[in-house]
């Protein structure tokens, strides 16, 4: 992972690594240990440049002009997290499965969307990692997770990642996979601080 | 001096940072959202939670369901966070008896007001847990050991 990406040469680094990262999602039905990987890469994603992010989402929302390599760098986090999703949704459970997921986005970085997993084909550990990784995404760059959406193409203001990971992480808390319910307790125990600051 | 002074500086702009302020209309955006999610939440997480503890989850899982339970009973008006709370314990999992079910309820109720921390909460359920591990649990509400567990916390 790139320290920083201020320069040209260390974006290019990064928006590499994500390609690597998203056509590893495509071979996922032949090894599907990759998945631990790529959640991995995200949540050092998040851990090296999720400060940088949130402070530029912050002047976005605000209205404020954007650094180009800020708003590129936060487009790959977006469009490599939302991929990934998309590509464990079988085994995320019926709360990521939604008639109105049929994104028209544009990836940041140009890939093909990971072809659609057959329910059994994802590792159950896709769900605790991925209750991990929005856990740390929503304790570094809060506002940056709040406008994600749902998936490539939709409209965070109608269909929220947030709210389907709440909903998930709720429905989760009777699993029978210990790591999972671990996961769901502390990303639901950080979900409720943030949201009661603004509720 | 002027050491002290950039520190207090440094300090003041990323308190700032921390605590940046979005647009109203924003605000409002996700003023609705917070509110809407922690209500459809609230009821449904707790229910869960409660059933984990009645003996459902690792022992280990107690203390970090104990601070997710503690926050969720602090949101929202004490009234519909007592209903949902009074659902849950009436729920087949809860095998103590009613003198158990209503210690739980004020337990939870200290907890809603501040009066109670995590991690009393947590050697709380942690008891509860234990008492939901014994095979016959048809003699449970009238044994000595739930009369014991309930006069060790005051009740």
């Amino acid at each position: 992972m790139p320290p920083d990406y201020d320069s040209k040469g260390s974006l290019t680094l990064l928006k590499n690594l994500c390609n690597v990262a998203s056509s590893m999602l495509h071979v996922q039905t032949t090894n599907p240990v990759h998945f631990g990987s790529v959640f991995e890469f995200l949540e050092d994603f998040v851990h090296t440049h999720g400060d940088k992010i949130e402070r530029s989402t912050l002047e976005s929302v605000q209205g404020a002009a954007v650094n180009s390599h800020d708003k590129e760098a936060a487009g790959l986090l977006e469009s490599l997290l939302l991929g990934t999703i998309a590509a464990t949704r079988a085994s995320l459970g019926s709360v990521w499965t939604s008639p109105k997921e049929q994104g028209q986005g544009q990836s940041a970085f140009e890939s093909k969307p990971p072809p659609a997993p057959k329910p059994g084909s994802v590792p159950n550990e896709s769900l605790a990692g991925m209750f991990s990784l929005l856990q740390k995404l929503l304790g570094i760059c809060p506002v940056f997770t709040l406008n994600l959406p749902a998936g490539p193409g939709l409209d965070s203001e109608e269909d929220r990642l947030l709210r389907r990971a709440i909903d998930s992480a709720a429905a989760s808390l009777d699993d029978t996979d210990t790591d999972i319910i671990v996961n769901a307790i502390v990303f639901l125990t950080t979900a409720v601080s943030f949201l009661c600051d603004y509720g | 001096m002027f050491t002290h002074q950039c520190i207090v500086f440094f300090l003041i702009f990323v308190n700032s940072l921390r605590q940046a302020k979005l647009l109203p209309s924003q605000n409002e955006s996700l003023q609705s959202f917070a509110s809407e999610a922690l209500s459809r939440t609230q009821g449904d997480a707790i229910n869960r939670l409660l059933m984990g503890c009645c003996g459902k989850y690792e022992y280990s899982t107690i203390g970090d369901a104990a601070e997710l339970l503690c926050a969720l009973v602090r949101i929202g008006p004490a009234a519909e966070t007592e209903a949902n709370v009074v659902a849950a314990l009436s729920q087949e999992y809860f095998l103590l008896g009613n003198p158990a079910k209503n210690a739980t309820l004020m337990i939870l109720n200290r907890c809603s007001q501040n009066l109670m921390s995590e991690a009393d909460l947590a050697i709380y359920l942690e008891g509860l847990w234990h008492l939901h591990q014994v095979e016959d649990t048809s003699a449970l509400p009238s044994s000595d050991s739930v009369a014991r567990f309930l006069r060790m916390h005051g009740f």
